[in-house]
């Protein structure tokens, strides 16, 4: 496997998709994040070589992680099936189907290059029409953006104008007062701040029906619900200024380790290593991960609220409307998240199916099937690609990295006992997680970082009573 | 891997250290976005390639 065909599975729609969006949310977290996304699979391929066949356990670990993974990178196809004017489950059976075709056609594997290329190229080619048509380099937008008065919604803003589309269920903080009409009817609930006491109203709203909120309110949409705000008041969530957005702090230290354990190690379980001078792969991510991150500042700049519903192909597919040379160019972007999928559909193949052997063609059937089917529910993408990756983490890097050197154990190779151990330490964080107590915040949040260390200390342990 | 890893510690550090260094703003645009829109992401393609070109040797 070339290098290019391997980070093909980490630059799917959804790692794309959530770096635009935690850049235009102006997320504490979001430089790193941007460096995360392009360093991870980087020490993935430097990693060295593993020769012999994977364990069944190792195999089937990889094959949950790559399901998890595919069921996130299918969501955003799904939301950009609906923005275009589909229905979710069309995206994504296109997505899915088309992906099987290819990955269980026999032969020719230059498709999936042409798929990264065509997908990369797409996101790309827009993102220069969006610098051409806003006149502006990305430092310049960034700039722009950092010196709004205030995140507003435009007079063009479908938000304003049609109505928009909530992705997922959503709770939006108001800083000032705003009358909202319900496009689709629903329940809406506001939580009222009355002195230091909170009033909770359930309101049932038909088409039509306005809806007042004042400042300090909390609005709670339920997933598919469509509303129109008024034009020139501020988004609620964003930031309150474009200054606000620019610093927007620090995510708390703990936090972010344990997103860069998941991201770093989770790579090294999914990202192959790279054969011999591979020097395209690199600047591909670099590429990739930075034109991402750039559409996330020209969405600020342009258009703030982008991201108010929870869906991350919003602001890639909302943005060319927004400006006016690249009008109509969203169906483009849609089909380089399509065929980015498909390249990173190809990537995990080869990491799962292979090992699978002659059952491969069918496990890897059921994945795609289980991936496409978890997919259209309202699941928050980047909570399925952390588990994916979390679980990559903890049952095949953190086993890899403590390098059992082919040692067995009871006939077992030491490695598939350390994924056993990852693979329930992760499994019993996920279970315990709301009972955990309040400081250990981040590893519910991020099971891997205590996955992780069990799955490596029981590949030590073990190394060591051998030796003894 | 190490190495390669490390680059992400000054994105870190400048969110650790008292006075928010990362929001600095140089020619206009904050130290924490140089750092991880340009310096970082350069600094990380070159040690791989290095690190590629000395494994195929």
């Amino acid at each position: 496997m070339i290098a290019l065909h391997g980070i093909a599975a980490w630059t799917g729609p959804v790692l794309v998709g959530a770096v635009a969006t935690r850049v235009a949310a102006g997320a504490p977290d979001a430089p790193l994040l941007v460096l995360a996304v392009v360093v991870a699979p980087l020490v993935a391929l430097v990693q060295p070589r593993v020769a012999e066949t994977p364990h069944v356990v190792c195999a089937a670990a990889a094959a949950v992680s790559a399901t998890l993974v595919l069921a996130a990178s299918l969501v955003p196809l799904g939301d950009a099936a609906l923005l275009l004017g589909a229905r979710r489950w069309h995206g994504v059976a296109l997505a899915a189907v088309l992906a099987l075709l290819l990955t269980l056609t026999p032969g020719r594997h230059g498709w999936r290059l042409a798929a990264l290329a065509a997908g990369g190229g797409a996101l790309l080619l827009v993102l220069g029409v969006l610098a051409s048509g806003t006149a502006r380099a990305p430092w310049d937008a960034w700039r722009d953006a950092a010196a709004r008065p205030a995140l507003r919604f435009g007079e063009a803003s479908p938000w304003v104008t049609e109505g928009g589309w909530f992705a997922r269920r959503t709770t939006l903080a108001f800083a000032e007062g705003h009358r909202l009409v319900a496009v689709t009817p629903g329940t809406f609930r506001v939580v009222e701040q009355e002195g230091a006491s909170y009033v909770v109203r359930d309101w049932r709203l038909a088409a039509g029906d306005p809806l007042s909120v004042r400042p300090g309110d909390r609005l709670t949409v339920e997933a598919g619900s469509r509303v129109r705000f008024e034009a020139g008041k501020r988004v609620p969530g964003a930031a309150s200024s474009g200054a606000v957005w620019a610093e927007a702090g620090a995510a708390p230290l703990a936090t972010s380790v344990a997103a860069l354990v998941t991201l770093v190690l989770g790579a090294i379980g999914l990202v192959p290593p790279a054969g011999r001078r591979a020097m395209a792969a690199p600047a591909a991510l670099v590429a990739l991960a930075l034109a991402a991150a750039c559409w996330g500042v020209y969405a600020v700049a342009t258009t703030p609220d982008v991201m108010l519903g929870g869906s991350i192909a919003e602001p890639l597919l909302r943005l060319p409307e927004a400006v006016p040379r690249a009008r109509g160019l969203a169906p483009v972007v849609a089909l380089g998240l399509l065929a980015l999928f498909v390249a990173a559909a190809g990537a995990l193949r080869e990491r799962v199916g292979a090992p699978a052997g002659a059952r491969g063609a069918a496990v890897w059937a059921a994945m795609l099937a289980l991936a496409a089917v978890g997919s259209l529910w309202p699941f928050d993408p980047w909570f399925l690609l952390m588990a994916g990756l979390g679980f990559a983490a903890a049952t095949i890097a953190a086993p890899r990295l403590a390098a059992g050197g082919g040692r067995r154990m009871a006939g077992w190779p030491v490695e598939a006992i350390g994924a056993l151990a990852g693979g329930v330490a992760f499994v019993g964080v996920v279970a315990l997680g709301p009972r955990l107590p309040a400081a250990l915040g981040a590893v519910a949040e991020s099971p891997a970082l205590l996955a992780a260390p069990a799955g490596w200390l029981a590949v030590t342990l073990l190394r060591w009573t051998r030796r003894a | 891997m190490v190495a390669l890893t490390s680059l992400l510690a000054p994105l870190l550090l400048l969110a650790l250290l008292p006075g928010a260094p990362g929001a600095v703003r140089v020619a206009g645009v904050s130290l924490a976005w140089w750092y991880a829109g340009l310096v970082g992401p350069v600094l990380a393609v070159g040690l791989t390639t290095a690190l590629l070109v000395r494994a195929s040797e």
